[in-house]
């Protein structure tokens, strides 16, 4: 990393009025969730620099500032100075500095000192204001102020009130910056975080190609965590699908005692295996501290095994001998290919009304208790693996939904969110997918990993999975958009 | 200017490995494990950054120098002590092939030897014959074994795999059996994954005896033949012609035929060895020259060098390169690697504050309490009250003069208004007799410069004068934010002051 590199990589200072949301914007820019975010106003009370590395080179640094407190006055000792020293405009950047130079400014203007001096320094400015409130005239000082330093600059408007003001927000800043956007901090996804970055690139030449670039790795970086994010769903069915619990028998003892407590133990780890990726998903999003804040995630909460999750994400009834009939239609056509086609594919046919029959009568259980013999002796009473495929849809649709919980959810977010949306949408699965997963599934249950059978199944679940999670992102935010 | 680049996009594992590097990359992942989230995937990108510079493309490359930098120096010791460990280990195995090899040999020659006569039948069958049994059945067992894909307990119910496995723990010292102790409880955790591998390598561990063993026998039966006088026959107690023993002799002769004619037994060679325990020393009647008895050695060597060494360096040729292609394939699919080699090759973003944030401000403990502002009004002296719109937060001054009195005076601060008009506005505050109101919109939050604004008022009006801060608009939390802010003002005639209706920004109403 070169130290040229580094000086002109752009800064951004997020400044503006007190308690306006320049804290949630860096926190959603920034994805930190541990941005200190508060209805109180005045609660920055110092600077605080994100610096947007990829690779450990410098692409830009956000800044988080104080709001104004006490602008008119600045402006007032600037128009003074100005008067005074009969200073032009191409002064008045130089004349800010000076206002900052006096060490007396510090205990004065604590908070105008935290936010000009980074602009002093060479920052650009993104000035962030409420949109949910009416423009007003006291916004008009700062403004100017900002104007003194001589900066590129770009305007925010994030409506965080119920009412609409976006239109008069825009009719007065449109002059005093060039670039005006809407961004809601609190639901802005990534493609509109995405966008707010390239507006950064537009506000100064020389920021482009270092915005540019860091706009591919924020893509790259996107891209890796969906990727991760199937896998953690191959690793979760995966060991979901093979997992067992035993319990070593006498040579003539009754498995039958056994079979509840297997059972309970068998769910048990279940849920923590599903509570463990769970919590991988959640770290690769980057989120850390909305353990026990999101409502939404009350019903993930609920019981992995109760009727209303089942019915919620596994496939219903008759997709489910849809899917049970491709398997048994699978093992018909081997018997066929067997034989050479001289059975006129009636093993396919047969085999499809097998396996439709089984997955109907499957539907409702989950595994089964079996007695095994040991190769090297001894019995066990065993419960699992898992008979039923819908468990696996269910897994898969649980994670699914949690991913796109946390996917679109701002790290700028505090507030417990209520969940009345219908959640049919983002859990259903088309049929070809829904055949497809059905046979990666039994793959990842029958074949030994790294067998090119499990390997098959866990690159299409794992690419099936990246595919759904990306179009789950684009609808989120086609449906936002509109 | 050029920012960077992000490397490759798909990398993929595939190729050959060392079955030391899957070991090792098992130990490095678990040292890995230990460590910070945000250590691991810096130091590893790090690695991963300089592979990409170095223009690697191959994940199993990357994943090399991964494991040439990122463990510590101890965990490079443990790599290395397994490492050397198993190259100790091949040459043990072929030690113990070349002991045995040598040893079988020369007691069966020696042993004919004090019998009178060496059978070549004997010979051949033990020194030829059962080794090449023994390597097609390993073959078939392991062929066998990956083709039904035999996973739990596969390698550990054969029994020469178990032997071999256990004779090779005993060979290992202490401190690198424990290394393969843990190690292979992890396998047998992921038996599913590592049977094959291990197979493999106790393959090519059987092959590497194999090996030894046809190099020591023919040693052995080399340095018999240079140094001790061998007599070799065959005989049988079945009525066998000569002309078909010659035949089989022959076709078991026909890879060297071109090549060493010497090594093909002659008919007459085969006639006059024939020997018989109970009959005279010739045959047809004439006596044997002795040195036709030796004949036999160019074949046996020979047959020793085609049938069991041969096939035994091409069967640890073929192990070694299975052994490659299932240390490549295991480390592909070992628990940890698919996330490394995202860790190695895709970008590192960060985004986030370096520093953990500072302190934080807070309005204050205490709070104003809300009084109404008909109320407050009532019991205070209407003439010559003053109300300030601070920040143009009334549009309309007639609304308030209705509420309150027709000739209260509405002056404004604050806002577009300059210091020197706020000033004007404090003065003639000060100058009237009556209560002051000054007029906000709650929405705002209140900054030090209203703050500032009060502070001057009270000043200028003196302390027992009536001061009020009417907050128009705004909700329960923006109210309850200016009882917290104003009460930081310690000023005990200062109240806050709602229960204007709203209807919109700036309209006041009684």
């Amino acid at each position: 990393m070169s130290g040229e590199k580094e000086d002109t990589a752009p800064r951004l200072a997020v400044v503006g009025h007190p308690n306006k949301g320049k804290s949630s914007l860096v926190a959603t820019l920034a994805e930190d969730d541990s941005v200190g975010i508060s209805s109180t106003p005045g609660t920055t009370l110092r600077s605080r620099a994100y610096p947007m590395r990829v690779d450990g080179r410098l692409l830009y640094t956000l800044i988080d500032t104080p709001g104004f407190q006490r602008a008119r006055r600045v402006l007032a000792w600037l128009t003074a100075r100005a008067e005074e020293t009969g200073a032009t405009a191409a002064d008045r950047p130089r004349l800010v500095a000076e206002f900052l130079a006096e060490p007396s400014r510090a205990a004065s203007y604590p908070d105008e000192c935290e936010l000009l001096r980074p602009l002093t320094e060479g920052a650009g400015i993104l000035y962030v204001v409420d949109g949910g409130v009416p423009y007003g005239p006291e916004y008009e000082a700062e403004m100017e102020v900002l104007r003194w330093t001589g900066r590129p600059s770009l305007a925010v408007i994030n409506p965080i009130g119920s009412r609409d003001h976006i239109a008069e927000w825009e009719a007065a800043l449109g002059q005093f910056f060039r670039v005006v956007r809407v961004v809601d901090a609190l639901q802005a996804d990534f493609r509109t975080r995405r966008a707010l970055l390239q507006a950064f690139g537009e506000i100064e030449s020389g920021w482009q190609a270092p915005i540019k670039f860091a706009l591919e790795a924020l893509d790259a970086s996107r891209e890796s965590v969906r990727r991760g994010v199937a896998r953690e769903i191959v690793s979760l069915l995966a060991e979901a699908l093979t997992l067992q619990s035993e319990r070593r028998l006498g040579p003539d003892e009754d498995p039958a005692p056994y079979a509840e407590a297997l059972e309970t133990e068998y769910k048990a780890t279940l849920a923590d295996l599903e509570s463990s990726h769970r919590a991988a998903v959640q770290r690769l999003y980057g989120h850390r501290e909305i353990d026990a804040q999101a409502e939404e995630l009350e019903l993930l909460e609920s019981d992995l095994f109760s009727e209303g999750t089942w019915l919620q994400f596994g496939l219903r009834r008759r997709d489910l001998v849809a899917v049970g009939a491709i398997g048994g239609a699978a093992t018909g056509g081997v018997i066929d290919a067997a034989l050479g086609g001289a059975s006129f594919l009636a093993g396919s046919v047969l085999g499809g009304a097998v396996g439709g029959v089984l997955g109907w009568l499957g539907a409702g259980r989950l595994a089964e208790l079996s007695v095994v013999n040991r190769p090297l002796g001894g019995r066990v009473a065993r419960y699992g693996p898992a008979k039923n495929v819908n468990l696996a849809f269910v897994l898969f649709g649980r994670v699914r939904y949690h991913a796109g919980l946390l996917s679109r959810r701002s790290h700028a977010r505090r507030d417990v969110i209520d969940l009345k949306e219908d959640l049919s949408a983002k859990v259903t699965l088309g049929a070809a997918e829904q055949r497809a997963l059905a046979g990666h599934f039994a793959s990842l249950q029958k074949h030994a990993p790294g067998s090119p059978r499990h390997t098959a199944a866990v690159d299409g679940t794992v690419r099936i999975a990246e595919a759904i999670l990306m179009a789950d992102e684009v609808r989120e935010t086609e449906t936002e958009s509109r | 200017m050029r920012w960077g680049s992000l490397g490759p996009a798909d990398v993929l594992i595939e190729g050959r490995a060392k079955p030391h590097e899957l070991i090792g990359l098992v130990l490095a992942l678990e040292e890995r494990t230990a460590q910070p989230e945000r250590d691991r995937r810096r130091l590893d990108r790090e690695i991963g950054a300089r592979a990409v510079e170095a223009g690697e493309r191959d994940g199993l490359a990357i994943l090399r120098r991964w494991l040439a930098e990122a463990p510590a120096p101890a965990t490079r010791e443990r790599i290395g002590r397994v490492r050397s460990s198993l190259a100790l280990l091949r040459s043990v195995m072929l030690g113990v092939g070349l002991f045995l090899g040598w040893a079988a040999a020369a007691a069966l020659l020696q042993v004919e030897v004090d019998a009178g006569r060496i059978n070549i039948v004997l010979c051949v069958g033990l020194l030829v014959g059962l080794p090449l049994a023994m390597l097609v059945t390993s073959v078939g067992a392991l062929a066998w074994a990956n083709q039904s894909n035999v996973g739990e307990n596969a390698s550990r119910g054969n029994w020469q795999s178990a032997g071999l496995g256990r004779g090779a723990m005993a060979i290992l010292p202490h401190s690198v059996r424990s290394d393969i102790e843990i190690l292979v409880g992890r396998f047998n955790a992921h038996e599913r994954l590592y049977a094959r591998t291990r197979r493999v390598q106790l393959f090519v561990w059987s092959q590497a005896i194999g090996f030894g063993f046809a190099v020591g026998a023919t040693l052995a039966t080399i340095s018999l033949v240079v140094f001790t006088d061998l007599a070799f026959g065959w005989s049988t107690t079945l009525d066998v012609e000569a002309s078909k023993v010659h035949a089989l002799a022959k076709a078991l002769a026909t890879p060297w035929s071109a090549i060493w004619v010497e090594a093909v037994p002659s008919f007459d060679l085969v006639e006059t060895t024939r020997h018989f325990r109970a009959g005279p020393e010739s045959i047809h009647g004439h006596v044997v020259d002795p040195i036709r008895y030796g004949g036999w050695w160019p074949f046996l060597v020979m047959a020793i060098a085609c049938y069991s060494l041969v096939p035994r360096v091409l069967a640890l040729g073929l192990g070694a390169r299975r052994l490659g292609e299932e240390s490549g394939r295991a480390i592909a699919h070992t628990p940890g690697v698919e996330r490394l080699l995202e860790r190695l090759t895709t970008p590192l973003v960060e985004t986030k504050a370096p520093e953990a944030e500072g302190t934080i401000g807070h309005a204050g403990e205490g709070a104003l309490p809300l009084e109404d502002v008909h109320g407050w009004w009532a019991r205070q002296a209407h003439e010559s009250a003053m109300a300030i719109a601070w920040a143009e937060s009334i549009e309309d001054a007639e609304l308030l003069r209705a509420f309150a009195a027709e000739d209260m005076k509405v002056r404004d601060a604050g806002g577009r208004r300059t210091l020197a008009e706020d000033a004007e506005c404090i003065t003639e505050a000060g100058a009237s007799a009556g209560a002051v109101i000054v007029c906000v919109r709650a929405f705002e939050p209140p900054m030090l410069e209203v703050l500032d604004f009060l502070a001057d008022l009270r000043a200028s009006t003196g302390d027992s004068r009536s001061l009020g801060v009417l907050l128009l608009e705004g909700d329960e939390r923006d109210r309850a934010t200016w009882a917290r802010k104003l009460a930081t003002l310690g000023d005990p005639c200062l109240v806050v002051l709602v229960g204007m209706a709203d209807r919109g920004a700036g309209q006041a109403d009684v």
